[in-house]
């Protein structure tokens, strides 16, 4: 044991990315008419993906997609000695709006993933994964695309109750701008892997329709995010 | 000298294996026939550089025809955003079929590759490209969005010298519409499972141009003559191509 953790001091020492590092982390929501509900900011080793797209989403992917939730991410992190900043927004973070984060130590840790869902959507989420921390200080602008978790069929229903994994349907449209009574769009996904998210579909029936999103409002094309990242 | 000259000939038998063959998938292909290849000076097998290009379907329901790939110099680029795309690419994005554009590469002496199968959504594919040192290795790997028109995702002229080895680089690839088919999404126009319509049309009813793709409609969303549903649509890019340098 002794042995391995003076191996483990001698590596650390010798790789010159196993500095600490300190960021100052701007993140804004470029959509017009979706929010980012409790944003997760890691910062983790090389071999860490909290995500990956064309794989499965894991339980606690499902858990923040469908519901919004990243406490089981967040203990997740904790258990691989990630730096973790919760939550930065307090809650959500509307169309247009911006929330800043500052001197976030990342520790040894290099490589940064960001993920928050997107309302009102069934399973899709904005999302960072494992991107390489940059050593020279300076300003870097990363664009994020908007996910689907590939878990929940996108049948664009508002439903109470439906964050929980296994319960179809949005469960809140927290801008209280769609309709209701919508029949659904689909009950099925091709694409059950983490892909590119096509998009919601959305009609301008607000008391009936097959979806309860309003397409003049709840539309977005990629980026969905901007993230700033400050190298001190 | 001598293990250089064998190099050479080594070349000479895999391209005509591959000019042959509709079987040429993860070949190595060497440098062109008419590439001097250059003295060695470390003496060993180093001038040998390899990559792993993975390719992974991120789309709903977009099926990627199978990919083609060139290693040319910089001047080639098999489209150019705002001109008119070449017959080739006109071939392979109305009609997924990749041969004309591969062929047309190779006759110009530069090294193609192709997969043998299209991806479908939430899958992927990988090949590897082994290059002579000193072959100028800009890569273009392109396939077609089958269920629509002619819409297109790839990557031309990017510098594979750029990684060193054990560098890695995931890139988005764009969505391209190829400007020589009218985005009808009609019964009988596109070759995909959608409709198993026609491919390639000689006719050119479109911009001719190159541009990114406006998206898909869908009967869904409003067109009832589609033939293509909201399952079908994509926002901005089709993959991620990865290019992992391992020699």
């Amino acid at each position: 044991m002794k042995k391995t953790l003076i191996i483990f001091s001698a590596l650390t020492a010798m790789l010159p990315q196993a500095h600490a590092q300190n960021l100052d982390i701007t993140i804004t929501n470029l959509t017009h008419g979706l929010y980012n509900t409790p944003i997760l900011v890691g910062a983790h080793r090389a071999d860490t993906h909290i995500f990956q797209v064309n794989s499965a989403a894991s339980t606690q992917i499902q858990a923040m997609a469908e519901g919004g939730s990243i406490d089981a991410l967040v203990t997740q992190l904790e258990s691989i000695d990630a730096a973790i900043i919760s939550n930065p927004a307090d809650g959500l973070l509307g169309p247009g709006a911006s929330t800043s984060i500052t001197d976030f130590d990342t520790g040894t840790n290099t490589y940064l993933s960001i993920v928050a869902m997107l309302l009102p959507t069934n399973d899709g989420f904005i999302g960072l994964d494992a991107w390489k921390i940059p050593e020279e200080p300076g300003n870097y602008t990363v664009y994020l695309n908007a996910y689907d978790a590939g878990t929940e069929a996108n049948n664009e229903i508002v439903v109470d109750g439906s964050g929980a994994s296994g319960v179809l349907g949005i469960p809140a449209n927290p801008g209280a701008n769609g309709g209701n009574g919508a029949t659904g769009v689909t009950t099925t996904e091709e694409n059950n892997l983490i892909h590119i998210h096509r998009g919601a579909l959305g009609d301008t029936d607000l008391t009936g329709g097959v979806s309860d999103l309003d397409s003049r409002i709840h539309r977005w094309l990629n980026p969905v995010t901007r993230v700033v990242v400050t190298v001190k | 000298m001598k293990f250089q000259f064998n190099v050479m000939l080594l070349s000479l038998v895999l391209l005509t294996i591959s000019g042959c063959s509709d079987d040429d998938d993860n070949i190595i292909l060497d440098s062109p026939v008419n590439e001097t290849v250059t003295e060695n000076e470390s003496g060993n097998d180093s001038s040998l550089l390899s990559f792993t290009v993975k390719l992974d379907n991120l789309t709903q329901s977009q099926p990627l025809s199978p990919f083609a790939f060139v290693v040319a110099d910089s001047s080639y680029q098999a489209w150019n955003l705002g001109d008119a795309a070449s017959v080739a690419l006109e071939v392979l994005a109305e009609g997924g079929d990749n041969s004309q554009l591969t062929e047309a590469a190779l006759e110009q002496g530069f090294i193609i590759d192709s997969m043998e199968a299209p991806i479908g959504s939430g899958q992927s594919n990988s090949i590897i490209l082994d290059i002579s040192e000193n072959t100028p290795a800009y890569l273009t790997a392109v396939s077609m969005l089958v269920n629509t028109n002619d819409a297109f995702t790839g990557i031309t002229a990017f510098n594979l010298m750029n990684l060193t080895i054990d560098e890695s680089i995931r890139l988005y690839l764009p969505i391209y519409d190829a400007g020589t088919e009218a985005n009808s999404e009609l019964a009988g126009t596109i070759p995909g499972p959608a409709d198993a319509g026609v491919g390639f049309d000689v006719a050119r009813d479109d911009l001719d141009r190159v541009t990114r793709h406006p998206g898909i409609v869908s009967q869904d969303d409003g067109h009832s003559e589609s033939v293509l549903k909201e399952y079908h649509r994509f926002l901005g890019n089709a993959a991620m191509i990865t290019i992992e340098r391992t020699q």
